[in-house]
């Protein structure tokens, strides 16, 4: 249904600050006025928003040509692949209702119709990019405000069927790769620091998952009173570059007082990797974001992190079987299918010249 | 918490929606605890239950007692400071919708869809109304 070398996101690419961003997303949420919220409304009234939706885009002069993927007809597999590349939540991919998900070709930009809001638009890009993030969603949102009334209030402003979205509806999160704080032990300080910034954090993959592989999703939890200029901005300019700055620190911190033992793990990381013969899911991404690490670190040549970003989606469980379609699905042929994967991708991998010296 | 953090597992960081507005809620008004929403139905309790309104128009149904919580869940914000839709100034989005909404409801009958055609005849009402008119 989708090639994975069609994403702009997830076909390897490295986007800036890839070291510690792995990827930007920009949320804006939309309700079309004199209607019901999803979680009110009927049958009846949810399939009319996609089609008004679907209506208003296709009578549009820059229609954005989106692929429409109605959730009620897609396999569970192929609604797994969508939730396994962040374009649609998992609550959006197993709830009831009408719903469906237009992707645009690149997958950078996702248009969402009755998820927990009429219209959440999603703009998704590799590495640190928030104002190109920003300024896809904002596009669309106006590709989509020429044909369609949103409903607004004056004192409230765009509306939402949770209060936590009202004003703007925008939500930008980065998703960041921080284990050198984790290996520091400095999650407790970033965790009271993004609270005092007003800001959520996340494991990885959003609401109630597990920070796999040491990776967390940060984002505003303030949409109302500033601008959306004015809460990017302060994301991209302010919030990030600290945040980078103190995971580059702890970097170095580690590097120059462990350097023996960060080697060595880098080599016990590939050695596993290149002999596996049966791997889970959980552990493949906790063992690559240990790749990321030492990728980041200079100690690993032979591999870039724009492969290892590839992997991170390739390893989950609807990508293997989708890839392989002819291979058995029971669980060990894909922890098997998984672990010959890594060996193939890991083939090159070495522990830099250099860095042996200590 | 802290010990879970090191050891990389599951991080309560952040409250459920639900559970954020309950711990942060003084009681509502008497006025709000009894009102319900009469373009869709929601109820104060489902929204303290939920954390989610029923539509547009529970914001001023619920007036003081969720503008309170509003402040409360984004840190003191008392009213949108960004930009206003670009239909607020030029009405034809709402006619666009208006329009298309009559059409619908012109087939839904030809169709003899009337379910379809009674869901269409509420919103054309609810546009009438405007939830959203100064």
């Amino acid at each position: 249904m989708m090639q994975i070398v069609g994403s702009k996101v997830w076909a390897g690419e490295d986007g800036p600050e890839s070291d510690v961003v792995f990827t930007t997303r920009v949320r804006l949420a939309r309700n079309l006025r004199g209607f019901a919220f999803v979680n009110r409304a009927n049958a009846v009234q949810s399939s009319e928003i996609i089609r008004i939706v679907q209506g208003a885009l296709a009578h549009s002069a820059n229609d954005p040509r989106m692929q429409w993927f109605d959730m009620a007809t897609l396999s569970p597999r192929e609604r797994m692949l969508l939730v396994e590349r962040s374009l649609v939540s998992h609550q959006f991919a197993h709830a009831d209702g009408p719903r469906s998900a237009g992707v645009s070709t690149d997958e950078a930009l996702a248009l969402l119709v009755n998820e927990e809001d009429h219209l959440r638009i999603q703009a998704l890009r590799p590495g640190l990019q928030v104002k190109e993030a920003f300024a896809a969603a904002t596009a669309l949102d106006e590709v989509l405000a020429e044909r369609l009334e949103f409903a607004f209030h004056p004192r409230w402003g765009f509306l939402t069927a949770c209060p936590t979205n009202v004003g703007t509806g925008l939500r930008v999160s980065a998703m960041l790769h921080l284990p050198a704080l984790a290996l520091e032990r400095q999650l407790p300080r970033l965790q009271a620091g993004v609270k005092e910034l007003n800001l959520i954090i996340r494991g990885f993959q959003g609401e109630g998952s597990t920070p796999e592989g040491g990776l967390f999703q940060i984002s505003n939890q303030v949409t109302l009173g500033l601008s959306a200029a004015e809460i990017t901005d302060t994301f991209a300019n302010t919030i990030l570059p600290e945040i980078l700055a103190w995971e580059r620190a702890a970097r170095h911190h580690y590097l120059s007082t462990q350097r023996a033992q960060a080697v060595d793990r880098a080599a016990r990381e590939i050695g596993v990797l290149q002999s596996a013969t049966l791997m889970g899911r959980d552990e493949a991404l906790k063992r690559l974001g240990r790749i990321r690490h030492a990728i980041g670190l200079g100690l690993i040549e032979g591999m870039a992190l724009g492969e290892v970003n590839r992997l991170v989606v390739a390893v989950q469980s609807a990508h293997l079987a989708w890839a392989r379609p002819a291979a058995a699905t029971d669980q060990e042929s894909e922890r098997s299918e998984r672990a010959s994967l890594l060996r193939d991708a890991l083939a090159k991998a070495t522990v830099t010249q250099s860095s042996s010296r200590s | 918490m802290e010990h879970a953090i090191e050891k990389g597992h599951s991080i309560p960081l952040t409250q459920p929606i639900a559970a954020l507005f309950a711990s942060t809620m003084k009681r509502p008004a008497a006025s709000a605890t009894n009102a319900f929403c009469d373009v869709c139905g929601s109820t104060w309790a489902h929204f303290r239950k939920s954390g989610r309104l029923g539509c547009p128009s529970c914001y001023d149904t619920f007036g003081d007692a969720l503008a309170a919580q509003i402040i409360l869940a984004q840190r003191g914000s008392v009213a949108h400071g960004g930009e206003a839709p670009r239909q607020s100034s030029c009405p034809e989005g709402h006619q666009l919708l208006r329009s298309q909404l009559l059409r619908e409801l012109d087939a839904a009958v030809g169709a003899e869809q009337y379910e379809r055609a009674a869901s269409i005849r509420d919103r054309l009402r609810t546009l009438t109304g405007g939830i959203d008119a100064p």
